[in-house]
């Protein structure tokens, strides 16, 4: 009778080659939460149901902010770079070998979360060395469930303060890698900006366009003075002024009542802004001689 | 009780500014009542406390008591300083999550949950991290922030696996204690930013929100520090030549983060880099602790960390009080600061004091006997050389403040106390003076934009022009420090037309044209704290010398022994080499492993 332990260290190293080999981010997702689902499974045969429970809670909360994350900022991931019949060749080459090796005599655990463990340790290693944060954070998440099912194998089942503890750093762990997949967040209003860095005017534009190269929209020359009438001037309108064209364009006919004077404006703006000397950020910030 | 209430403050003080985060002034508040609420529960850990989860029970030390309320209030202090600074909305859930993952750290007596707790509470650092440029790759502090995070995690997750000693099926399990020891010091270095993993702590400044050093290369790394020295008297007091390699590296590593670290701090320009370099040469001496091997090194290093969160925390405090101050965290451009901020030029010499110590005093005596016990007698001269170099760059910014004032620190308002709605930096500030090459200061930024604030009828319309005014002068010439608390008071304090004010308008008109020494103040009062602890005032001395739970349950346990190594034959050559002896069980006491620590390595 093959032992409920076997099966859930295949399904946390099939999870783990699904989330490293998917392009689509559902699909990562869906491999992270088998994976981090099948470990304490594998680990500790017959775990409470409390454990259990938590684990499983834990599991798809650290799932949820993922697949959030990912959906929003309409991110995938670079997918295998050997193919997934390679990487599956791998696992389960891994598996195998953690399977038969016996570092550890007598083990603490079943030798299924070992041969799991190894796994999801050797598939997470080449992507850990991406560019891509999701990939890398991906990876990174399987090596920890990883480790943390060698853990259980040599040294015994987990308490259940180390089950949570374990739980808020699987969380922790995938929250932090959704974080930074979708993190853009300019700087405060009040923050500094030192020479050489765009404002925060900048980085809203960059948000409104995102496929904009930097070249084609360079900063525009700012007046000298606010005077007190812009000053009062209304936040739309001071907005659809300083917008770039694009900006404007897309953002029409999501407001049919000021739709054609933003296309009015658009247009009397050109195309393709005059480029700003590039040394014009630094002279603006060189700080004047100070005056005898 | 009191640990339970930590925790609660910390968890529902992280989730509750999270949620709040839309709403800015709800997000500060449950950030400081959440941070304050921690500091208050903090103050009671103590040798009595304990919580039962489960089958494992949690227990305060009086270090462990005094370390969460330094870090809490030390948390505390930058939050008020950041309210006028510029609030950084991941600060407070940050340091809020971060602390109550070291809290469970500190308390448990189970490596098994000590270090997952650890790693979970770095799992926090994500927060601060922001892409601020996109078209900057290497200002992008995302992948080096999650290469950390997994290798921290991994690192101390596998030396649970060492330190909870499994049987092994192997002659020895020597190489296992050196993977386990080398991992928790790779753990610590890489946090905290040590040589040669300094990078993006250097550019922190830019990769993440303001104030983030403290949550990335201060608090954090010291948590990992105390748990890490839990083990390295007894552990790794083992005598083995590739244990006795991995040391010479770590030792190397914290030579080189110490001296290049500071001379990283003397060279550089941006204020917020000479802090981060000031922090990593700084964390150094952990890793020399960590390499000592010797109990003797344990409650020094204690006492160093005590000093070195509430020092270091108070220099962050003061970098952004000064940016605040003056617009500006160039060097070039701060000169004569410390005429206009007395209060800051004394709180930076107090924290030079806090760090550094005095001869005869704790800070002092600790960083002197983590060096005599972890580096051989050639190296001694480190100290002097780390005291010369912390001096040299804590001199040159106090220089820098002495010269004669640059054109933004005349701009700016200074620390005198102001009365009146118009500061005295505007009589600088000449109208249609804002051509090419001129930054104007907080203060002018606010005159100019309150022109149009004073003439609305209400208090509520003068509030909502101001900062609409204040917003669009602030991106005009990139200097985007005029916040609506500064430009407020000129309508706030201004009434209208044939009106006067009333006394509570009045009032909150002059506490908020007096921000700048408002700021000063609570940055002093920061580093009165450091200065306390750094003399061993507060209990800091006697609560060093206890330690946390976890030195308890690891001298409990019997040390490591190696097995006997057979000589196949006796030569001359066997009997130069010392021939490894195993360290009796429960005698991890300074003598008995002192000797191992001073052993010259490099």
């Amino acid at each position: 009778m093959i032992q409920l332990a076997v099966v859930a260290g295949v399904a946390a190293a099939l999870g783990g080659v699904v989330a490293l080999g998917a392009r689509d981010a559902r699909l990562v997702v869906v491999g992270l939460v088998v994976a981090m689902v099948a470990s304490p499974i594998a680990a500790a045969p017959v775990p409470t149901n409390l454990t259990l429970a938590f684990r499983i809670v834990g599991a798809v909360l650290a799932g949820y902010l993922l697949w959030v994350a990912a959906r929003s900022e309409g991110i995938s991931s670079e997918g295998s770079g050997i193919g997934i019949l390679a990487q599956l060749t791998v696992a389960g080459a891994a598996f195998v070998v953690g399977w038969i090796v016996a570092p550890v005599k007598p083990l603490a655990g079943p030798v299924a979360a070992q041969a799991a463990g190894l796994s999801l340790m050797v598939l997470a290693v080449a992507p850990a060395a991406s560019r891509d944060v999701f990939r890398v954070g991906t990876a990174l998440a399987l090596m920890t469930i990883g480790v943390s099912l060698l853990l259980q194998a040599w040294v015994g089942p987990a308490s259940g303060l180390e089950q949570i503890v374990l739980t808020a750093l699987m969380v922790g762990f995938v929250g932090a890698t959704s974080l930074l997949i979708s993190s853009f967040v300019p700087r405060p209003a009040n923050a500094l900006t030192r020479a050489g860095e765009p404002d925060t005017a900048d980085m809203a534009r960059e948000v409104a366009e995102p496929d904009a190269a930097p070249s084609q929209s360079p900063p525009e020359p700012k007046p000298a003075r606010l005077s007190a009438e812009k000053a009062r001037e209304p936040a739309p309108a001071r907005a659809r002024r300083t917008a770039s064209p694009r900006a404007l364009r897309q953002a029409a006919p999501r407001a049919p009542s000021d739709g054609e004077a933003a296309i009015d404006e658009a247009q009397a703006i050109p195309s393709q802004p005059p480029e700003a000397p590039v040394e014009s950020t630094v002279r603006r910030l060189r700080p004047r001689e100070p005056r005898r | 009780m009191s640990l339970l209430a930590f925790l609660a403050a910390c968890g529902i003080g992280a989730v509750a500014c999270l949620l709040a985060q839309p709403s800015a002034r709800i997000g500060r508040l449950a950030g400081i009542a959440g941070l304050l609420a921690a500091f208050v529960a903090a103050l009671f850990i103590g040798p009595t406390t304990h919580l039962a989860v489960g089958d494992v029970t949690l227990s305060g030390t009086a270090y462990a008591g005094l370390f969460l309320t330094c870090a809490a209030g030390s948390g505390l202090v930058l939050c008020v300083v950041a309210l006028a600074s510029g609030w950084p909305d991941e600060l407070a859930p940050a340091a809020l999550a971060s602390f109550a993952g070291l809290a469970v750290a500190l308390t448990a007596a189970e490596p098994g949950v000590s270090l997952p707790a650890a790693a979970a509470a770095t799992t926090a650092g994500a927060l601060v991290i922001v892409r601020v440029n996109p078209h900057r790759p290497e200002d992008d502090g995302r992948l080096a922030e999650i290469r950390t995070i997994g290798l921290v995690a991994a690192a101390l997750l596998l030396a649970v696996v060492a330190l909870l000693r499994p049987v092994w099926n192997g002659a020895s399990d020597t190489p296992v204690f050196v993977l386990a020891f080398l991992g928790l010091a790779l753990a610590l270095a890489v946090r905290g930013g040590a040589v040669p993993f300094h990078v993006p702590a250097a550019r922190l400044g830019r990769s993440a929100t303001a104030l983030a050093p403290a949550v990335l290369l201060i608090w954090l790394p010291a948590g990992l520090g105390i748990l890490v020295l839990s083990w390295s008297a007894t552990t790794f007091a083992i005598q083995s030549d590739w244990l006795t390699a991995g040391v010479a590296v770590v030792q190397a590593v914290a030579v080189a983060t110490i001296v290049l670290g500071a001379l990283a701090a003397l060279v550089h320009d941006e204020i917020d880099e000479v802090v981060a370099y000031s922090i990593v040469s700084d964390a150094g001496f952990v890793l020399l602790a960590l390499a000592a091997r010797t109990d003797a090194a344990a409650g020094p290093a204690r006492l160093w960390l005590l000093a070195f969160v509430a020092a270091k925390t108070g220099l962050i405090a003061w970098s952004a009080a000064v940016g605040r101050a003056f617009g500006t965290t160039n060097l070039d451009r701060l000169q004569g600061w410390l005429r206009r901020t007395p209060m800051l030029g004394l709180a930076l010499v107090a924290i030079a004091v806090a760090t550094l110590g005095w001869p005869g005093g704790a800070v002092y005596q600790a960083r002197s006997t983590l060096i005599q016990l972890a580096l051989p007698g050639a190296l001694q001269l480190l100290f002097g050389a780390a005291v010369v170099l912390s001096i040299a760059y804590y001199g040159r910014l106090l220089v820098v403040g002495l010269l004669s004032p640059s054109e933004e620190v005349w701009s700016a308002g200074g620390e005198l106390p102001r009365w009146s709605a118009r500061p005295s930096g505007a009589k600088r500030a000449v109208p249609g003076d804002t051509d090419e090459g001129t930054v104007i200061g907080p203060d002018a930024i606010g005159v100019d934009a309150g022109v149009g604030a004073v003439t609305t009828k209400t208090k509520r319309r003068g509030a909502r022009a101001a900062a609409a005014a204040a917003a669009a002068a602030a991106s005009m010439t990139q200097l985007e420090l005029a916040t609506v608390a500064e430009t407020t008071p000129m309508a706030v304090a201004t009434p209208p037309p044939g009106q006067e004010p009333s006394l509570r308008r009045r009032l909150a008109g002059i506490w908020r044209l007096n921000r700048t020494v408002e700021v000063s103040l609570v940055v002093l009062g920061g580093t009165a704290l450091a200065l306390a602890l750094a003399f061993g005032g507060l209990g800091a001395s006697a609560a060093s010398r206890s330690g946390i739970p976890l030195d308890t349950a690891t001298h409990a346990s019997p040390a490591p022994t190696l097995p006997p190594t057979p000589a196949p034959t006796p030569t001359p050559a066997a009997t130069l080499a010392p021939s490894p002896t195993p360290v009796p069980s429960g005698s991890a006491g300074p003598s008995g492993s002192a000797g191992s620590s001073t052993t010259p390595a490099l």
